[in-house]
């Protein structure tokens, strides 16, 4: 059995890859939506931003819409690979807890 | 770092959790352009059935072809975010079979224009509250509020039945799509 992905376990960064992990393998979420659905403050999600773009599991895209700033998120295609292996380690980890 | 399998399955749990939130969420946003066209599209029918009560049906023709075509072209034009793209065409396909079988009841039932006027969008709300049983409970919210009004206006609305219509079935679909839009943009 493989460790757990140490930059992915934390509670923040798993929901913010499971967030990611639901769209598209070309699609981006806007910081402001990300926010909302992992029910982060601003700070707190840029942190852990930076530390998953750190490590090459997600991408942050920032453009101007209508002249206002609007930063994208996506995951790459390492980050999808980790998170996938990440929950294949937490269900290893309760099968071989029922066997 | 080791862990527990209750610290796995909690993990397990919150990843299933923010999945089905995110999924929830793109499909209000996708869905919400759909509401607020169909909403503008049956105020334009009700008012110009009420000030044109002769050329209504024809004009009602008219407005459901452009109403389909607008709701697929919305759906096709919008770019494919998630795995609930998957909604996309079937969305339009959905109504199409709704108003397929509207018509066999229309056909069957010989309806006075006062009662078509209130069974159509009843029979695209049933769709909407059946939808919302998988979708979400806010579809099912709209759905039956607007079944509501239009039954309430159906009784009571004497002659502003249609303009009645206009803002509780037209206005209750855009105000719907608007909630929707805003809740898909802040999860």
């Amino acid at each position: 059995m493989s460790g757990p992905n140490e930059i992915i376990h934390q509670s923040m960064r798993l929901k913010i890859m499971a967030a990611l992990n639901v769209l598209a393998p070309s699609a981006a979420l806007e910081f402001t939506r990300l926010r909302g659905l992992v029910g982060a403050t601003d700070g707190n999600l840029g942190a852990h931003l930076e530390t998953l773009a750190e490590a090459g599991y997600v991408a942050i895209e920032k453009r101007f819409v209508d002249r206002k700033p609007q930063t994208r998120i996506s995951a790459t295609a390492t980050g999808r690979r980790a998170f996938a292996e990440h929950v294949a380690y937490l269900r290893e980890i309760i099968d071989s807890d029922g066997q | 770092m080791s862990l527990k399998p209750d610290d796995a399955a909690a993990s397990l749990n919150e990843i299933a959790a923010v999945e089905q939130r995110t999924r929830r969420t793109l499909t209000y946003a996708r869905s919400s352009a759909c509401f607020i066209l169909w909403g503008a599209v049956v105020t334009v029918g009700y008012v110009f059935g009420h000030f044109f009560p002769l050329q209504a049906r024809a004009a009602w023709f008219v407005l459901f072809a452009c109403g389909f075509a607008g709701c697929a072209f919305v759906v096709m034009r919008l770019p494919r975010r998630a795995s609930v793209g998957r909604l996309d065409l079937r969305l339009v396909y959905a109504q199409l079979v709704l108003y397929a079988y509207g018509w066999v009841f229309v056909a069957l039932l010989s309806p006075t224009p006062r009662q078509l006027g209130v069974f159509w969008p009843n029979v695209f709300m049933l769709g909407i509250v059946i939808a919302g049983l998988w979708l979400g409970r806010f579809f099912m919210l709209c759905g039956l509020s607007v079944t509501a009004l239009s039954v309430l206006g159906f009784f009571w609305a004497g002659d502003w039945f249609d303009l009645w219509m206009a803002a509780a079935n037209g206005g209750g679909l855009i105000a719907c799509g608007l909630a929707l839009r805003r809740m898909g943009e802040h999860g």
